[in-house]
């Protein structure tokens, strides 16, 4: 079967950069992982390949930050198919392309025919001006740390795309 | 009486959340406005109080596709206030930066954003599908300017190596030339973009704009210059607010710009115009031959001013990288007797000036992606800011872009709904506007009396 890249997709500060900490925490394992931190280029690199495994954070009504979901690829294909509202809610702006309109690119350019998400919910981004949760300091990192239970999922993160991974290559 | 109401629930491929109302009457426009809701900012008011050091990082924050304007600007003027000079080497490297950040601005606008309203396809994965190779290329193009950034600024987005007087740390000579290969390649491909795009229906829109951009006496303006006009203003930075007026409309939580009353157009269309001798031989003769030396005029056109400018910054970035001198030390520190020492005040002060004889008053100018960024910082006695004024490039186009659509009316009353909404659209996308920078959606409807 060929190789899947595995991507770790978001920004490098606060709980939107827990996709890029599974991702080298992964790495360590020694599972090939990439990081990345623009649509565009997320876009290219789907552009350039046929299966793709993608972790991000996600925000979803009414779940508390810290569980992480996995959505196989019919899934990410239903979802794609029943959004019309992604086209809405998730437009290709100045400021970017978003992760279902990256896809939907590759995928118009002939890749990205299997892409899988393992999305890790985060608090929306306004209420975290108002949560009392404490940061996890980490050390060695001048980043704005993960909160609490963002970081608590990590490890459950981890071992959900590596038996993902596992089983791909089964 | 008939009326026709069109409306657009949600304008995607601009920035932020802004509303468009065309009232027409028969085909006569009778008004248009671009109301912009996204909530006010305050940044201006955030920054008093604080370091001067600091206004690089915290204005880069208004706007995640132009942070590097915001640094370069901030630092621009701070340094203004302090009279500090940046070596040759400090500046090459930001123009480097700068040129990485137009790099991926204007791409992303033109083939993405732009591009689809001029083949009538709704979006970018649509145009994936007619065009795979322009788009691929556009992505390629793109990440090289993401990679340039990434390089100087420590990261894609919101690049942190930036400090007044220069650098956090300088890259190393083998850091830049490995992208030469990639630059390239991009450049070639800019190039055949060009070519493309060149071959659009452009629609008949031309009009006599009063074009202002920054000039410099060598090169094509970026990090510095005087500010000019298409009617001959010639102006030091300092000089700006005797000139541009900001106003606030009740339809609009972003200022409207005017100069001496009248409506201005800038960005890479006002730049090319002036500044048409400045361009490298291999982005001036890309333009000749588009004939932008003379047709200058239709603002649809910015797209080929974009797709030239994106020649030319990728021709200096090749340029700056192959003549690299690694400066050292990386920046230059302000002199300690000046940052806290009193000094004359200017002659055109603001108004914390006014009241405190002592305060010091910077001026910045530069080339944002989308048009001229003005800064102004006041700085008091403790060395902290009194007074911070910044002018976004979509303040500055709003009452144009606004003006280009009353002049299109008759066209928009005798279009079908959708087509009247569509080329309504592609006229707001000429200026590529940023709606969270001039706050900072939109929201189209059409109201039509006969």
């Amino acid at each position: 079967m060929k190789p899947r890249l595995v991507i770790g997709f978001g920004q490098p500060e606060g709980d939107d950069a827990v996709g890029l900490f599974v991702a080298e925490e992964l790495s360590k394992l020694g599972i090939e992982t990439c990081s990345v931190t623009d649509g565009a280029a997320l876009t290219l690199l789907l552009s350039e390949t046929d299966a793709a495994l993608i972790i991000d954070a996600v925000v979803i009504n009414n779940k508390t930050p810290g569980v992480v979901f996995h959505w196989g690829s019919d899934e990410v294909t239903a979802i794609l198919a029943s959004e019309h509202a992604a086209a809405s809610r998730w437009p290709v702006s100045s400021h970017g392309i978003s992760i279902f309109n990256a896809i939907k690119i590759a995928r118009a350019l002939g890749s990205a025919t299997f892409v899988e998400i393992v999305g890790i919910t985060i608090a929306p981004p306004l209420s975290l001006l108002c949560s009392s949760a404490s940061p996890i300091q980490q050390k060695d990192s001048g980043r704005q740390p993960l909160s609490e239970p963002v970081f608590q999922s990590v490890k459950e993160a981890v071992r959900v795309v590596s038996n993902i991974q596992r089983q791909y290559h089964a | 009486m008939k009326t026709r109401t069109i409306s657009v629930g949600y304008m995607a491929r601009v920035e932020g959340e802004t509303a468009l109302t065309v009232k027409l009457k028969g085909d006569e426009v009778t008004s248009v406005s671009l109301s912009i809701f996204e909530p006010p900012r305050l940044f201006e008011s955030m920054l008093v109080g604080r370091s001067p050091a600091e206004a690089p990082d915290i204005t880069a924050r208004i706007c995640g596709i132009c942070p590097v304007a915001y640094q370069m600007s901030a630092c621009a003027a701070v340094e203004n206030v302090f009279r500090l000079a940046i070596s040759n080497e400090i500046r090459a490297l930001r123009r480097l930066l700068y040129c990485g950040e137009w790099i991926e601005s204007h791409v992303l606008h033109m083939v993405m954003l732009h591009a689809p309203d001029f083949l009538n396809v709704p979006d970018a994965a649509a145009l994936s599908k007619l065009h795979p190779e322009r788009v691929k290329g556009a992505l390629k193009i793109k990440k090289t300017g993401n990679a340039l950034v990434a390089k100087l600024g420590g990261r894609e987005i919101h690049p942190i190596n930036v400090k007044i007087g220069g650098f956090y740390r300088a890259p190393l000579p083998s850091d830049l030339t490995s992208l030469l290969p990639d630059l390239q390649a991009a450049l070639g491909e800019a190039l055949e973009m060009l070519g493309w795009m060149a071959g659009f229906h452009y629609p008949d829109a031309k009009n006599h704009y009063l074009y202002v951009a920054l000039r410099h006496p060598t090169d094509y303006p970026m990090n510095e210059g005087r500010i000019v006009s298409s009617e001959g203003l010639d102006i030091d930075v300092s000089e700006y607010d005797r000139h541009f007026t900001e106003t606030h409309e009740t339809r609009s939580h972003a200022l409207h710009t005017t100069h001496q009353g009248k409506t201005m157009f800038c960005g890479p269309l006002a730049r090319l115009a002036l500044n048409f001798e400045k361009l490298p031989p291999i982005a001036r003769d890309a333009a000749l031959g588009l004939g932008l030396d003379k047709d200058h005029h239709n603002p649809f056109k910015s797209l080929l001013a974009r797709g030239v400018e994106v020649v030319f910054a990728l021709d200096e970035a090749i340029r700056i990288i192959e003549n690299y001198k690694r400066p050292s030390p990386s920046f230059i520190a302000i002199d300690p007797a000046l940052s806290n020492a009193p000094t004359r005040p200017e002659a055109s002060a603001g108004p914390s000036a006014e009241k405190h004889p002592s305060t010091r008053v910077g001026y910045g100018a530069t080339e944002a992606p989308r048009g001229i960024l003005y800064h102004r910082y006041e700085v008091g006695d403790d060395g902290l800011i009194t007074n911070a004024k910044i002018v976004p490039p979509t303040s500055q186009n709003q009452r144009v872009i606004e003006e280009d659509l009353f002049r299109m009316g008759k066209l928009l009353s005798t279009l079908p709904k959708a087509e009247a909404r569509a080329i309504a659209e592609q006229a707001i996308r000429n200026y590529d506007p940023c709606i969270s920078c001039a706050t900072h959606f939109l929201d189209l409807r059409f109201e039509q009396t006969e």
